[in-house]
């Protein structure tokens, strides 16, 4: 596994003092401080000084854990059948509204031209006579 | 970082090798829940302790460290193995804390308070640094976790995030000069 170039202290400007000059530098540069207090944050949270040893294993937190993945696993099972019977259903609305629709449609040329010319039995009750 | 040991045995501190935490991955994969359940008590001391460096609160970090698992089970099919479980699972259980804490406490600016010294100093850093990740966007947020706390490269992490190598290290960039810019308008 490759490691890389975690956040490292000092700053560049204090790069090769030691001792009281180091001590010196980072009190009068808020840089090469800031960048101390980064990487000591960064140490505490990855837990580096082992100032805090780790908890022993907790079965109560494990069995919190195993239920809650399987309350999830449930949950999620039963969306992915949800948005299964949702999606075989819109696929028979779709082709069941599409065969209406193509039963109904004018199928030939001459069909669609008969629809346009002739005027419809409301219309015509509208013209005078 | 604690690394697991390659080869089969368990490393000297009693940490499975990553032979052996690779094969429980691969079985909690196939759904076996038993060895989920084992690799949830291998990484969750890890887990639970970074989740209360980060909310200082033991009933917050539980909160957060089963956000990880749950949020580690769901991306197990993607998981690559570029660090062990427990580091990936830690990066996970410190970025859900970060995201509970900023939920459930307002932020109160670190300047105003009184100078401390020794252990509070350092719990004052990590505040700070929580608050200072909190203010990244996700996906920067991610990304320096990933090397700062797995310490994984810039290539695993762009494979990992769909990103390009130089985005990543842009990102990087930009996300540590955020983080220094934080922390050198502290007082001490």
């Amino acid at each position: 596994m490759k490691t890389n170039d975690r956040a490292t202290p000092p700053g560049p400007a204090c790069a090769g003092l030691t001792g009281e000059a180091l001590e010196r530098h980072i009190f009068q540069c808020p840089s090469c401080r800031g960048q101390g207090r980064m990487s000591s944050a960064w140490e505490a949270l990855r837990g580096d000084r082992g100032s805090d040893p780790l908890p022993a294993v907790d079965e109560r937190f494990v069995k919190r854990v195993l239920g809650a993945v399987r309350q999830d696993a449930s949950l999620r099972r039963r969306r992915r059948w949800l948005l299964a019977a949702a999606a075989v259903l819109l696929f028979f609305f779709a082709a069941g509204a599409n065969s209406r629709s193509a039963s109904a449609a004018p199928s030939t040329p001459e069909e669609i031209y008969a629809g346009v010319t002739t005027p419809s039995a409301a219309l015509e009750g509208l013209l005078p006579e | 970082m604690p690394e697991p040991v390659a080869g089969g045995a368990p490393s000297p501190s009693g940490r499975p090798s990553f032979a052996a935490e690779k094969a429980l991955v691969e079985r909690a994969r196939r759904g076996e829940e038993d060895a989920f359940a084992e690799l949830v008590r291998i990484a969750s001391p890890s887990a639970l302790a970074a989740a209360r460096r980060v909310t200082e609160d033991a009933a917050l970090a539980e909160d957060a460290a089963q956000e990880a698992f749950l949020r580690a089970f769901r991306a197990l099919p993607r998981y690559e193995q570029r660090s062990s479980f427990s580091a990936w699972v830690r990066t996970i259980a410190v970025n859900a804390a970060i995201d509970i804490v900023r939920r459930k406490r307002p932020e109160s600016p670190v300047e105003d308070r009184p100078a401390r010294g020794g252990g509070e100093k350092r719990q004052e850093d990590l505040d700070l640094l929580r608050k200072a990740l909190a203010a990244l966007s996700p996906v920067d947020r991610e990304i320096l976790l990933a090397r700062e706390l797995e310490g994984i490269g810039d290539e695993a992490i762009a494979q990992r995030l769909g990103l390009s190598v130089t985005g990543v290290r842009v990102r990087v960039h930009r996300a540590r000069r955020k983080l220094r810019a934080r922390f050198k308008e502290v007082r001490t």
